[in-house]
C-alpha cells in the first residue's frame, strides 16, 4: 500500500449535531453587526496581511494618512542585504530597552487598513491603536483603539483585555544567530506566518514580531539580519510612513501583493509598515494601498492601561 | 435543485443554510478530523467553517453543482488559520453550547478513543507533506473531490492540484518505502498497546459508518 487512506470518523453524536445547527442557524437570524468592528477586531494580529471583510460603505480618508494609491517603485534586490545591514548595525548601537522599570510594553501606533471582499479595496479612516503587553509572564494584556468612527463626532474608543497574552519576552526569546533564528521561522511557518510561501511566511512572521514589541538591540539586530537571507528581499526608495514620514524600505512580494517596513532614511529606525497591490487584481489597480501603519512609541510602563510619561 | 439552493443560501435564507448544514456538516466534520488529527479540535472547525461559509454567503457562485468543495475549500481556510477564524466569530463561538461532558454510553467513550488513535496514527504520515500539498491531498483522496472541484476549493488552477497532488503521493510513496525497509525499533516509537476494551471493541469498529 503506498499512501495511507482515510481513517475512519465517527459522525458527530445526533444530539450534538443538533445543537450545532440549531447554535448555527441563531447566528445566521442575528442581525448583521457593522463589519467595522469586524475588521479592527481583526486588525490587532492579522493586521497587514489579512483583510477579508464583507462590503461596508465607504468611509472618508482622514487627512493625516497616506494616499489610497501609491506608486509601485522599481524595488532593488541587490541593494536588500547591505540596508538590512546597515538597519542591524543601528540596531545594536541602539539604547536596550531596558530604560523604564515595570511588567508591561506599551506601543502607540497610528494604522489604516483597506477593507476587501465584494469590490474595490476601501482604505478604512485611519485611527490610533495602543497595546499593553504583558512583559515577562504570561496573562491579560489590553488593547485600546476605536470601535467605529462616527461623522462629525469622531472615533468611538473601545478598551478591550486581550486574555492570555504571550509576554514580550517570549516573543522576543530568538536565536542571535540569524541562520538559527531564519531556520526556526520557517519551521514555525505554518503557525507564525500567512502567505503561500515559506518565504513569504517568513518575512510576514518578522514583520509581526517587529510591529508589536520591544527588543534587545541584539535581537533585533538578528532580525534584520535573518530577513536579509530571504529569497526576494528587496529595497524600495522614497516610500512614506501612515504618518507621512518619509523612508526607506525593505519589501517583500508574495501573492502580488508587496509588504514593505519603513525605516527612517538617517536614522534607520523602524518607522512602521505597509502593504499595497503590486499588479492590478479585481480590488483595485496597482498601487492600492491593504494596509499602512505608523509605530509612534514603544515604552515600559508599571501597570496595565498606563501610558508612559514622557 | 442545487441552483436554487445556491439562490436561496445567497438570499440570506436561512432555512436553506439549515439544509446545507445537513447535507454537508459530516463530510466538513471528516475533513477537519484529519486536517487535524483530533476530533476533539474538530467541532469548532465545523462551527466555524459555517459561519464563515453565511459570512460570505454573497460570493459564493449563482451556479455550479455541489456546495461540498466551497464549504471544504472555506474549510481549509479556517484551518489554515483558525485563530483569525476564532477571532472573527468570537461572539458567536462564545454563545456555542458547552459540549455535553457526560457521554451517552461508556462503550462508545472507548470507541471514540480508539478512533483518535487510529487517525492519529494514519494522519501522522501526511504531517510531512508541504501544508499545500496536505490539502489537495486531502480534498483530493480522503474527501473524494474530483480536480476541478478541489480547484475551487482551493482557488488555485488545475493544474496546480495536479502537480500537487502528484508531489504529495510520490512523496507519501518514498515514505511508505523507507518504512518497508526499515522497520522501526525504537521501543518509542512502537505503537501503542490497546487496552483491553479497545480489542473488545474491535467487531464494532469494522462495521463502523465513514
Amino acid at each position: 500500500m503506498s499512501e495511507p487512506t482515510a481513517p475512519p470518523v465517527l459522525p458527530l453524536r445526533p444530539a450534538r449535531r443538533q445543537a450545532l445547527r440549531h447554535h448555527l442557524l441563531r447566528e445566521a437570524q442575528r442581525p448583521a453587526r457593522r463589519s467595522r468592528r469586524r475588521l479592527l477586531v481583526l486588525a490587532p494580529a492579522a493586521v497587514l496581511a489579512a483583510a477579508v471583510t464583507a462590503g461596508a460603505i465607504a468611509q472618508a480618508w482622514a487627512p493625516d494618512s497616506a494616499p489610497l494609491v501609491v506608486t509601485v517603485a522599481q524595488g532593488d534586490r541587490g541593494g536588500a542585504a547591505l540596508l538590512l545591514d546597515q538597519v542591524a548595525a543601528a540596531a545594536e548601537a541602539g539604547p536596550a530597552p531596558s530604560s523604564g522599570e515595570g511588567g508591561y510594553v506599551y506601543v502607540k501606533s497610528r494604522a489604516a487598513y483597506a477593507e476587501l471582499g465584494g469590490g474595490p479595496a476601501r482604505l478604512q479612516p485611519m485611527y490610533t491603536r495602543e497595546i499593553w503587553i504583558p512583559r515577562y509572564e504570561r496573562g491579560d494584556g489590553l488593547v485600546r483603539q476605536p470601535f467605529s468612527t462616527w461623522p462629525f463626532i469622531g472615533p468611538v474608543v473601545s478598551r478591550r483585555t486581550l486574555p492570555d497574552m504571550t509576554p514580550n519576552a517570549e516573543i522576543v526569546d530568538l536565536p542571535s544567530d540569524p541562520d538559527q533564528l531564519l531556520a526556526k521561522l520557517y519551521r514555525e511557518r505554518d503557525r507564525r506566518g500567512m502567505g503561500d510561501s515559506g518565504d513569504g511566511a517568513a518575512f510576514t512572521a518578522i514583520g509581526d514580531i517587529l510591529r508589536e514589541s520591544l527588543m534587545p538591540p541584539r535581537t533585533s539586530a538578528a532580525l534584520y539580519r535573518a530577513a536579509a537571507k530571504i529569497p526576494g528581499v528587496e529595497v524600495v526608495r522614497g516610500v512614506t510612513d501612515a504618518v507621512g514620514r518619509p523612508g526607506i524600505a525593505v519589501a517583500h512580494t508574495d501573492l502580488r501583493r508587496r509588504d514593505e517596513w519603513i525605516f527612517d532614511e538617517r536614522t534607520l529606525e523602524y518607522l512602521g509598515e505597509r502593504s499595497y497591490l503590486v499588479t492590478a487584481t479585481e480590488v483595485g489597480p496597482a498601487g492600492t494601498v491593504l494596509g499602512t501603519m505608523a509605530v509612534l512609541q514603544r515604552a515600559v510602563v508599571p501597570q496595565v492601561g498606563q501610558r508612559p510619561r514622557t | 435543485m442545487t441552483a436554487e439552493l445556491r439562490a436561496r443560501i445567497r438570499d440570506g435564507d436561512t432555512e436553506a443554510f439549515g439544509v446545507l448544514f445537513d447535507q454537508h456538516a459530516d463530510a466538513v466534520h471528516r475533513h477537519a478530523v484529519w486536517s487535524e488529527g483530533d476530533p476533539a479540535l474538530a467541532e469548532d472547525v465545523v462551527s466555524l467553517t459555517f459561519l464563515e461559509a453565511w459570512r460570505i454567503r454573497r460570493s459564493l457562485h449563482p451556479d455550479g453543482d455541489s456546495l461540498r468543495p466551497w464549504l471544504l475549500g472555506i474549510a481549509t481556510n479556517v484551518l489554515r488559520n483558525r485563530r483569525r477564524a476564532a477571532r472573527r466569530h468570537r461572539e458567536a463561538l462564545r454563545r456555542l453550547p458547552v459540549r455535553d461532558t457526560v457521554p451517552d454510553f461508556a462503550d462508545e467513550v472507548v470507541a471514540r478513543m480508539h478512533d483518535v488513535d487510529r487517525i492519529a496514527a494514519a494522519v501522522a504520515a501526511l504531517r510531512s507533506l508541504r501544508r499545500s500539498d496536505r490539502e489537495v491531498f486531502l480534498l483530493c483522496v480522503w474527501s473524494q473531490l474530483d480536480y476541478a472541484s478541489a480547484a475551487e476549493a482551493l482557488g488555485v488552477p488545475v493544474g496546480t492540484v495536479r502537480s500537487r497532488l502528484s508531489r504529495a503521493r510520490t512523496r507519501l510513496r518514498a515514505l511508505a518505502q523507507q518504512e518497508l525497509a526499515a522497520p522501526r525499533t525504537n521501543p518509542a516509537e512502537q505503537p501503542r498497546t490497546v487496552p483491553v476494551e479497545q480489542s473488545r471493541m474491535s467487531s464494532v469498529e469494522q462495521g463502523e459508518p465513514r
